[in-house]
C-alpha cells in the first residue's frame, strides 16, 4: 500500500459499514442481508444487473430510504441512531452524485456547485467562484458555468454533478454511475480524476457502474450484488481473472 | 488547523490548507496585508501539512489576493509530497464575461415584444382552432386518441370535482339569499329573494364559480401535466411515434371537460337553489311552499339554457389556455410552476371575458 502524506484518515475503521441490511419497497425485500465493509481511503465499485439493488444500497448507506433490517454505519456513525443536526453534519461530509444528476434546474451549473460551499463554509464570494470554476474545470466543463441545467447535454449534467458532489471536499464520495452516457474519453478523465482525488485526498470513493472499462480503471474493490445479496467480495483484480460463472458472465457476456 | 503569521518579509503558513480553513485564513491575510505597509512578501509553505482542492485554489489565488492589498505575494515552495496535486489543480483563467447584448433602443425593445406577444396570439389561435378541430373530428375517428383515458379524464375533472363544488355552490346560495334579504327587506319584498336566486344562481353564479373552481383544480392539473410531459421529452417520444400529442393528450381532456362542466353546473345550480331555499326557509322565516313555488315561476329554460351554453364555452377555454400554457413551458421545475399559475391567471380571464360575451349576446 502506497503511503498517502496527504490523506486525512488512514485509519483501520472501514469508512462504510453495512451488516446484514434488507431494505424492502412494500412486500418486495429489493436488498437481504447484505454485509459490506468499505476501507477509509480505498476506491470500491458496486457492480450487478440492472434492478439488482446497487441504487438503493447507495441510498441506503445516505439514509435516503429506511433500512427494514440490519445496520449501516458511516464514517462511524450508525445511520439508525443519528439526530437530525447529527445526521445533517454527517452529510456534509459525504459527496452524492446522483444517476441523473439532479442538478438544481433554476440555477446555473457554477451556482449549483457554488450552493453547498456558500451554504456551509465562510469562504469569500470571490473564493467560493474560483472554487466552482476549478470544480468545472476539473470535470471538464469550461466555459458551462454560465448555463442553466438544461442547457447542458445529459453527459455535461453528470459532470456538473459529480463538481457539485466533490464542491465540499467529501470524505466519502458516492457516484452513481458516473460514466454511463459519457464518451470513452470523458469517462476516462473522470476515472482519472476520482482516482487522483482518492490517492492524493485518501477520498473514500464508492462508484456503482456498469462500465467494464471503467471498472478496470479503478481498479480497487469490488461487490458484486445479484438478487439482492452480495455474490462477490474482493479486489478488483481478482474479480476479473476469476473463473466463477456469475463473474465471468458479467465480464464477458456473449 | 492552520496558522499565518508575519515574520520579516515573510508570512509563514503552517498546518492544514483544507476546505475547513482557508475562509478563516483568506480574512486574516486580508487584514495583514491591510496592517502592513505594502512591500513584498513571501508565501512560506514548507509547514503547510495538507492541501485539498480549496486550499490550491486558495494559493493559485494568493497573487490575486496580494495585488488586492497593494503587495507582491511571493509563493515559497510546498513541501514535496503535496507539490504533485497542487500541480494538478489549476484554477483556469476567468472567461472573458460574454459579450451582453447592450441593452436595446427603447423602440427596438418595443418592437421585440410586439413581436413576441402577437407570435404567441397567433400561435394560440392556431392552436385553439387545431384544438377545437381535432376533438370535433375524434368524435368521428378515434384513431390515435387511447381509449379509457376520456372516461378517466371525466372522473378526475367531473366526480371529484362535484363534492367541493357543489359546498362552494351551497354557501354562495346562502349567502346572495342574506344579501338579498337583507335589502328587499326594507321594501316588504322578501319574497322577491326567491326571484333573484334562480336567476342569479341558474344564468351567472352557476356556471361561473363551477368555471372557476374547474380553472384552478382541473385547468392547472392539465397545464402542470403538459408542461412536464415537454420537460421530459414525452411529446417528443410522442412524435417520434407519429403519434399527434393534440390527439393523444388534449382531445380526451377537451371531451371531458366540455362534457363534464355542464353536468357540474347542473348539479351547481341545483345545489345552490338548496342552499338558497334552506338560508330563507331558515333565517328568513319564508315558507318553504311559497318559496318552492315562486323559484318554480321565476324558473325560464332561457337562464339555465343560458348558463349550459357559457358552462361549454368557459370548458372549452379553459382547456385551451391550459394547454397552450403546458406547450409554452420553458426552463425547469420553475418553469412547471409558472405555466400552471399563468393557466389559472389567463384562464380566469378568459371566463370573464367570454362571461361579458355572453352577456351582451343575451340580454342586450
Amino acid at each position: 500500500m502506497t503511503t498517502r502524506p496527504n490523506a486525512s484518515h488512514a485509519g483501520a475503521e472501514p469508512a462504510i459499514e453495512v451488516a446484514g441490511l434488507a431494505v424492502a419497497y412494500g412486500a418486495e425485500r429489493v436488498l437481504d442481508g447484505i454485509d459490506v465493509a468499505v476501507a477509509a481511503g480505498s476506491i470500491t465499485a458496486i457492480v450487478g444487473g440492472s434492478g439488482c439493488g446497487k441504487s438503493t444500497l447507495l441510498k441506503a448507506v445516505i439514509g435516503l430510504v429506511p433500512a427494514a433490517a440490519g445496520r449501516i454505519a458511516v464514517l462511524g456513525q450508525d445511520q439508525a441512531t443519528l439526530t437530525e443536526p447529527e445526521r445533517a453534519a454527517l452529510r456534509q461530509r459525504l459527496g452524492v452524485m446522483f444517476q441523473y444528476g439532479a442538478l438544481l434546474n433554476s440555477l446555473t451549473a457554477a451556482e449549483n456547485v457554488a450552493l453547498p460551499l456558500e451554504m456551509h463554509t465562510d469562504l469569500s464570494a470571490a473564493a467560493i467562484r474560483d472554487l466552482a470554476r476549478t470544480r468545472l474545470h476539473q470535470v471538464g466543463l469550461d466555459g458551462a458555468e454560465d448555463l442553466l441545467p438544461t442547457e447542458l447535454s445529459g453527459g455535461m449534467r453528470k459532470r456538473a454533478a459529480l463538481a457539485r458532489a466533490l464542491a465540499m471536499e467529501p470524505e466519502v464520495l458516492l457516484c452513481d454511475e458516473p460514466g454511463a452516457g459519457l464518451d470513452p474519453v470523458t469517462a476516462a478523465g473522470i476515472d482519472q480524476l476520482l482516482l487522483t482525488l482518492n490517492q492524493s485526498l485518501g477520498m473514500t470513493t464508492v462508484v456503482v457502474t456498469h462500465e467494464l472499462l471503467s471498472i478496470g480503471r479503478l481498479g480497487g474493490h469490488l461487490v458484486m450484488l445479484e438478487g439482492g445479496r452480495v455474490a462477490f467480495d474482493g479486489p478488483t483484480e481478482a474479480a476479473l481473472e476469476s473463473g466463477e460463472l456469475r463473474l465471468r458472465r458479467f465480464f464477458h457476456p456473449g | 488547523m492552520a496558522n499565518l503569521t508575519l515574520r520579516g518579509s515573510s508570512l509563514v503558513l503552517e498546518g492544514e490548507l483544507t476546505l475547513a480553513t482557508v475562509g478563516a485564513l483568506e480574512s486574516h491575510l486580508r487584514y495583514l496585508l491591510r496592517q502592513q505597509t505594502p512591500t513584498e512578501l513571501r508565501l512560506d509553505l514548507t509547514g503547510v501539512t495538507r492541501l485539498d482542492t480549496a486550499g490550491a485554489v486558495f494559493l493559485r489565488r494568493t497573487e490575486q489576493l496580494g495585488a488586492g492589498g497593494g503587495a507582491t505575494l511571493m509563493c515559497g515552495p510546498l513541501p514535496e509530497p503535496l507539490r504533485g496535486f497542487f500541480e494538478y489543480v489549476d484554477l483556469p483563467p476567468e472567461a472573458a464575461a460574454p459579450g451582453r447584448p447592450v441593452a436595446g433602443r427603447l423602440l427596438d425593445r418595443l418592437g421585440e415584444r410586439a413581436h413576441r406577444d402577437v407570435r404567441g396570439a397567433l400561435g394560440f389561435l392556431y392552436l385553439a382552432s387545431d384544438l377545437t378541430w381535432s376533438a370535433a373530428a375524434g368524435l368521428f375517428r378515434q384513431t390515435g386518441i387511447r381509449r379509457g383515458s376520456f372516461l378517466e379524464q371525466a372522473y378526475l375533472i367531473g366526480a371529484q370535482g362535484l363534492p367541493i363544488i357543489a359546498l362552494i355552490l351551497f354557501l354562495i346560495g346562502g349567502v346572495s339569499t342574506l344579501q338579498a334579504s337583507g335589502q328587499l327587506r326594507q321594501f316588504g319584498a322578501n319574497i322577491f329573494v326567491a326571484d333573484l336566486l334562480a336567476i342569479g344562481i341558474t344564468s351567472e353564479l352557476g356556471p361561473l364559480m363551477t368555471a372557476i373552481v374547474v380553472a384552478g383544480r382541473s385547468g392547472s392539473s392539465i397545464a402542470a401535466e403538459v408542461a412536464t410531459m415537454k420537460f421530459t421529452e414525452e411529446i417528443d417520444a410522442l412524435e417520434t411515434m407519429a403519434l399527434d400529442p393534440l390527439r393523444m393528450v388534449a382531445v380526451p381532456k377537451m371531451w371531458a371537460m366540455l362534457l363534464t362542466v355542464p353536468l357540474l353546473t347542473t348539479m351547481a345550480d341545483l345545489v345552490g337553489l338548496g342552499g338558497g331555499l334552506l338560508t330563507g326557509v331558515l333565517s328568513l322565516e319564508l315558507a318553504p311552499q311559497t318559496m318552492m313555488a315562486r323559484i318554480a315561476e321565476t324558473l325560464r329554460l332561457k337562464d339555465v339554457l343560458t348558463g349550459l351554453i357559457k358552462s361549454v364555452s368557459f370548458a372549452w377555454i379553459i382547456t385551451i389556455i391550459a394547454v397552450d400554457r403546458g406547450l409554452a413551458f420553458r426552463g425547469g421545475a420553475a418553469g412547471v410552476g409558472h405555466a400552471t399559475t399563468s393557466s389559472v391567471v389567463a384562464s380566469l380571464f378568459g371566463i370573464i371575458v367570454l362571461d361579458l360575451v355572453w352577456g351582451l349576446v343575451f340580454y342586450l
